[in-house]
């Protein structure tokens, strides 16, 4: 990225500023998160409860977000299943693609009387790192998995990468999206680091 | 306290609920004007799902499904506003997800949103979390994920916990309804609701119908019908 000190994150943070308010990214972050729960409670045998857990809620916005923003190339060499779709530079065609199908059954008087249909491939979004970053963290902010932050790794005096931090139930977690080789909670190596608190 | 939240807005209360698809976005002061303006949009929707196809259907079909389950036939109307009540707390309780709205926004989806969403078939679901299902097979057997079918749910804060079970018991005629407030230190901060005198909150997953939490201060709205 190469960005000159001082970095100046306020279009990020107007980014999701805008984001926590659009209420196709809340209805995505809520589902995401009610259902990941339940999916989770499911394959740990009921060991892990869901009920209100910021860190369940952070981990699905991490791993959907990583699975489906991070760089192509990136997921290839992860041997994710690469996607064939048209390019898109907003993220957030990406997730209404995703929706599509659901708000196409909520049309309907009787949402279970909706036919999947083929959707095609999912579109490949092509666009700014740092915007991937922003909507992880717009889908955090919409279901208060907060405060949130920014940070950035700086390698000579210059910013060289920028990520999430997301404080969840008394912790706080790096989140690089934008890598598939990370998890959540793990970031890339710089010599020296600052971060900034995202007002809400 | 000062201030009662007694009186909702009057053109909360007059404006019709949003249709299918419909987003209405408000912007509302910080104060308790704003709670009043939130309260009155509360009651509206639960006024209206009386009478909404979707959430009456669906609230005499779990009241027919639990009277069947309890092995209950003909039950007199008091018996059966007790059943009702506790048929629709415990289906309300099974299909609901807590979640907070975003800091500093209040999100209210009606009760027939909320009713077609757990309606929407799991293939649909199973689309959007996709990519949560390929990752869960790095611990959790593919084959079993593969079958997984995600479960008829849906969600909101408290406040649309509220709605959701009030919708259902004003679709059945569960009389009186209202809204229970609770809070510290001058402000309220919780609400759950009350089906007929007994309290039903949702928000909680070890409580059962009946219960609510303790705060410093209360207050009750009641849902004109």
């Amino acid at each position: 990225m190469g960005r000159s000190l001082p970095f100046d994150y306020r279009e990020l943070a107007e980014c999701i500023a805008a984001g926590r308010k659009d209420e196709v990214v809340i209805d995505f972050a809520r589902l995401l998160s009610a259902h990941y729960g339940r999916m989770v409670k499911h394959f740990s045998g009921n060991e892990v409860d869901p009920h209100n857990n910021k860190a369940l809620f952070l981990e699905a916005a991490d791993v959907w977000c990583r699975r489906v923003l991070a760089p192509v190339r990136e997921r290839a060499a992860m041997g994710q299943r690469s996607a064939s779709g048209r390019a898109v530079t907003d993220p957030k065609k990406v997730i209404e693609y995703y929706l599509t199908p659901w708000y196409e059954a909520l049309k309907l008087e009787d949402p279970s009387r909706y036919r999947m249909r083929d959707m095609g491939p999912a579109p490949v979004y092509t666009g700014p790192e740092d915007e991937a970053t922003c909507l992880m963290l717009s889908i955090c902010a919409s279901v208060d998995v907060t405060p949130i932050r920014f940070r950035v790794g700086k390698n000579g005096g210059k910013v060289a990468r920028i990520w999430g931090k997301v404080h969840a139930d008394g912790n706080w977690y790096d989140s690089d999206v934008n890598d598939p080789m990370l998890v959540l909670g793990e970031h890339h190596e710089f010599e020296d680091y600052d971060e900034v608190e995202v007002p809400l | 306290m000062g201030e009662t939240i007694r009186s909702a807005s009057t053109s909360a209360l007059n404006a019709p609920s949003p249709r299918d698809g419909e987003v209405r976005h408000t912007k509302l002061p910080d104060t308790f004007d704003g709670i009043r303006f939130e309260i009155g949009r509360m009651i509206k929707y639960v006024q209206d799902s009386a009478d909404d196809p979707v959430v009456v259907g669906n609230a005499h079909r779990i009241c027919h499904e639990y009277a069947d389950r309890m092995g209950i036939g003909e039950a007199s109307e008091v018996d059966g506003k007790k059943l009702c009540t506790e048929a629709i707390e415990a289906w309300c309780r099974e299909h609901y997800v807590y979640l907070n709205d975003p800091p500093n926004i209040e999100f209210i989806q009606t009760p027939r949103r909320m009713v077609k969403q757990t309606r929407v078939p799991p293939e649909v679901i199973r689309f959007a979390i996709e990519p949560l299902c390929d990752a869960m097979k790095a611990t959790a057997d593919a084959a079993e994920v593969d079958a997984y079918e995600p479960p008829p749910i849906t969600w909101g804060d408290c406040d649309e916990g509220s709605d959701f079970a009030l919708g259902h018991a004003a679709a059945v005629g569960i009389r009186p309804l209202g809204f229970d407030f609770g809070g510290h230190d001058g402000t309220l901060h919780h609400v759950w609701a009350n089906m007929g005198g007994v309290a039903a909150d949702l928000t909680e997953p070890g409580y059962r119908l009946g219960d609510f939490s303790s705060f410093e201060h209360y207050e009750s709205v009641e849902v004109p019908l």
